[in-house]
């Protein structure tokens, strides 16, 4: 049986990145339907990140090749995913984040053109609760994912097929589904001509566009790009294959088919109205069942940032908390390839797990974390000397929130009273006692920040 | 003429009868290996793409010697390997070994419509996947997934990455490999005791397949493997020396690791430092001198231990570099590569195929010439014992050199 407690935790957790135990005690009373509201009315107030301006705006630029080398910067890149890291930390639009980091992952891109992925970053916050349809088609045309996905190499005379065939195998049907090799063939000769210009905007280039006949799943027309993806969208494929994995994400890895299916349906019927299918999945019983509460393992940037809200976690330079994400193997603008970040089970392994359940002890020692991530493949050779000489990710936080919110619990109370605001899965393999063991109960303070602490560390604190 | 052409089949018999007709991609299914000796696979990994070509260079070929007029080298900067080829002399280390018998050279390894992303291609060489498919598990770590038995697998340790955290080759889907940077730190990082009481538990779970119990198996495998490693690594110390550096220092205890017998078939270091767009030689000869000088220690180590027989090195890299050197004296991503197949235990060794035909060039880069999966077929039908289809999910021919 789930406590109110807990259900309310989990809608925060999952269609945000948690509340503080003192939010949560004010939202006690409050019904599920009035939180939920709450969350889509916090969502309507949002900004974009508006870090970087156009670096080739006023720059003479001569081509293609020009342009992307203004626009390339690894220092911008690491700024752009501070930046976006803070606003995950701070905002109060924390579903539409939620959704935007979803898309992200789902729309996955890479490139080192910072000022790219920043427009792309905002292309999906707008679209992020809106309709399915709008924002695959405005993703289509973003100038990011054109050159992640070779778009401006796709000529009439040389089709690249590389955004044809991901735009099914992954943003639409899903590998293998409805599509055959000659669909993507048909539907690379389609986005022919799609490219970006030299003010790194999307651009139709009309001369490069293939515009006779292509068949297409089916169907016979002089089509565009435009046409494929309204094609796509007739599928109730692309309805089910979206549905799944919105469930997986904020739901469970471990898919219930029926409630997928009906979820699909209503999506499809909708028109694909992503803030009524998330409503719907926020205000069903089965989303607070035993077997979906604390069963997610958190991704490394739901973790952190839980911490971020929980304890105020941060680095003294922007560079640690960019490492430490890369140790933990989820760097925001980053994604490992264009099928996104794995997830579930994936998240760890023996040594991200071990990092995980360290993190309490660094921060509240404060020592800091003595963190080496892989080199970039562009960094020059390793540095023997700087290697020795490098210091420790020193980090920041703050526990004067948590120690007021519990000061008044008795000493002999304080575990089981604690456990509950930080662990949503079952508890019934954590030892109290060696819990007990290893509070520090020189003061009132230290005795919540150690208690806590030890809860932090226990594997159950991993699962949201 | 003395010394070219006769020596160099002598050094590379497996290339004496096929040098022009590479008959190399001989599938033997289903081999079996008599001998079932545990043995090692180490695999160093090449970061930011290596010049293949100026590692085992065609100095005589014109179109090397053209497109190349600033960072080519000639004949007399490198070591003699036979007609008209030469290796770069800051891989002496290696040469040795080569004329020991101990090397075998693939060209041209890699695979078809090759992608000159860092990122991409690197994951296309870990994952073992086409080249337009994205594969979430390593071929290592499905090496691991093989050895899952009913959610019982074996333990993380059976594959070890030198490093904080563990690449993409060592990542299963049921588990993964244990990465460790320096086992000596294993005692100091592990330094929280509740945790490694929580590690220590004995827990009954009914499901492992939820996530709690599934954290909790790893936690208490991670512990295991963290002390075993940290035992193993104390029953050694290596006498040999190994060249003052972060990568010396890794093969070193890989060596002793390898030498107390422990219970690891698959280790893996990178060597990054390859992405020489600019003044290219001075960079790439200081990390080959590392490389080689590194691996030289490491086979003499091995050697005097009788471990160099049952240990393999593989070597490899994201992908070599265009043909023509580019206006900053360096060179740009390009394709297809040379891997090093390093062994006291092979069948023969030396240069296995054809240098690749630089008159064949395709948007100036080489076209492979192997598939990379025929490389790690080979390792894991001939040498690990491992079904590679399996783990690959695809079958491929295999080299003839083990």
């Amino acid at each position: 049986m789930v406590s109110k407690q807990q259900q309310i935790q989990h809608l925060y957790l999952r269609a945000g990145f948690g509340e503080t135990p003192a939010v949560i005690k004010q939202k006690l009373n409050n019904s599920i339907e009035h939180l939920v509201n709450g969350l889509f009315d916090d969502a309507k107030q949002y900004r974009n990140l508006n870090y970087l301006e156009n670096p080739a705006k006023g720059k003479d630029v001569s081509n293609f090749k020009v342009l992307l080398l203004i626009l390339k910067s690894q220092e911008q890149m690491r700024d752009l995913n501070n930046e976006w890291m803070q606003m995950l930390g701070n905002t109060k639009s924390v579903l539409r984040e939620k959704m935007t980091l979803f898309w992200h992952d789902h729309f996955a891109t890479s490139t080192q053109l910072a000022y790219l992925m920043q427009v792309q970053n905002n292309t999906l916050r707008k679209h992020a609760l809106g309709k399915f349809d709008k924002l695959l088609h405005a993703i289509a045309s973003d100038p990011a994912m054109i050159i992640y996905l070779n778009n401006q190499q796709n000529k009439k005379d040389a089709p690249n097929e590389n955004f044809a065939r991901e735009v099914m195998e992954l943003f639409t049907l899903g590998e293998g589904n409805v599509y055959t090799e000659k669909d993507i063939k048909e539907a690379a000769r389609a986005f022919t001509g799609w490219t970006v210009n030299k003010r790194g905007q999307f651009e139709f280039v009309a001369d490069e566009h293939d515009d006779g006949e292509k068949e297409f799943l089916g169907v016979k027309g002089n089509f565009n790009g435009q046409d494929i993806i309204n094609l796509l969208l007739a599928e109730k494929q692309t309805a089910k294959y979206v549905t799944r994995k919105i469930y997986r994400e904020f739901v469970n890895d471990t898919v219930d088919e029926d409630v997928v299916n009906k979820l699909a349906v209503d999506f499809f019927e909708s028109g694909y109205d992503i803030s009524k299918l998330m409503r719907c999945i926020f205000t069903a019983d089965w989303f607070y069942s035993d077997k979906n509460v604390g069963a997610k393992i958190a991704s490394p940037v739901e973790l952190l940032i839980r911490y971020k809200r929980l304890v105020g976690l941060d680095f003294k330079e922007k560079k640690g908390l960019f490492n430490v994400q890369k140790v933990l193997g989820q760097v925001l603008f980053f994604p490992p390839n264009v099928a996104g970040w794995p997830g579930g089970r994936n998240w760890v392994d023996s040594s991200t797990l071990t990092l995980r359940m360290n993190i309490p002890a660094r921060i509240i020692k404060g020592g800091g974390f003595d963190i080496r991530p892989k080199p970039e493949f562009e960094d020059a050779p390793v540095d023997e000397a700087a290697l020795k000489a490098k210091k420790r990710a020193e980090v920041i936080s703050d526990w004067s929130k948590l120690v007021s919110t519990f000061k008044s619990v008795k000493q002999e109370e304080i575990i089981a009273t604690l456990i509950p605001y930080f662990i949503q899965c079952s508890d019934t393999a954590i030892d109290k006692d060696l819990i007990a063991k290893y509070i520090d109960g020189s003061s009132v303070e230290k005795t919540i920040i150690s208690t806590i602490g030890a809860i932090m560390s226990l594997p159950e604190f991993q699962l949201i | 003429m003395k010394n070219s052409r006769r020596d160099f089949i002598k050094y590379s018999g497996l290339a004496s009868a096929s040098l022009f007709m590479p008959k190399f991609l001989k599938a033997t299914a289903n081999y079996l290996p008599n001998d079932i000796r545990p043995k090692v696979l180490v695999v160093i990994q090449f970061s930011g793409g290596n010049d293949g070509l100026n590692c085992i260079v065609p100095y005589e070929d014109d179109i090397y010697r053209k497109g190349r007029p600033s960072i080519g080298y000639k004949k007399e900067e490198l070591i003699k390997l036979g007609d008209g080829i030469g290796m770069n002399s800051s891989m002496q280390g290696l040469a040795d070994l080569f004329f020991d018998g101990n090397v075998v050279l693939v060209n041209g390894v890699g695979y078809p419509n090759p992608n000159r992303s860092h990122f991409r291609s690197m994951d296309i060489w870990q994952t073992g996947s086409d080249e337009n498919a994205y594969l979430q598990s390593g071929w290592i770590g499905r090496i691991l997934d093989s050895t899952c038995n009913n959610a019982q697998c074996a333990q993380p340790h059976f594959a070890v990455e030198l490093d904080d955290s563990l690449s993409l080759a060592l990542k299963g889907t049921q588990m993964s490999g244990f990465a460790v940077r320096d086992p000596n730190q294993l005692k100091n990082v592990n330094q929280n005791p509740f945790i490694d009481s929580i590690a220590k538990q004995q827990q009954q779970f009914e499901d492992v397949h939820h996530n709690v119990a599934y954290l909790h198996k790893l936690l208490t495998d991670t512990a295991q493997s963290t002390d075993y490693i940290y035992e193993q690594s104390q029953k050694y110390a290596s006498t040999t020396v190994y060249p003052a550096n972060e990568f010396g220092n890794q093969l070193k205890t890989i060596a002793q690791l390898i030498i107390a017998e422990t219970n690891t078939s698959v280790y893996y270091v990178s060597l990054s430092g390859f992405d020489t767009h600019a003044a290219q030689r001075n960079q790439q000869e200081r990390q080959l001198k590392v490389y080689a000088d590194g691996l030289k220690a490491f086979c003499t180590d091995l050697k005097s231990k009788g471990k160099f027989n049952d240990t393999m090195i593989m070597t490899f890299s994201e992908f070599g570099r265009r043909v023509e050197e580019n206006a900053s004296n360096g060179t740009d991503h390009g394709t297809a590569n040379n891997v090093y197949l390093i062994s006291g235990g092979l069948k023969q060794g030396g240069m296995i195929n054809d240098m690749t035909d630089l008159s064949k060039l395709q948007d100036g880069d080489l076209i492979h010439q192997v598939d990379f999966r025929s490389v790690y077929t080979t390792v894991m039908n001939k040498w690990l014992n491992v079904d590679a289809t399996a783990v690959l999910n695809k079958s491929f021919p295999m080299l003839d050199c083990l």
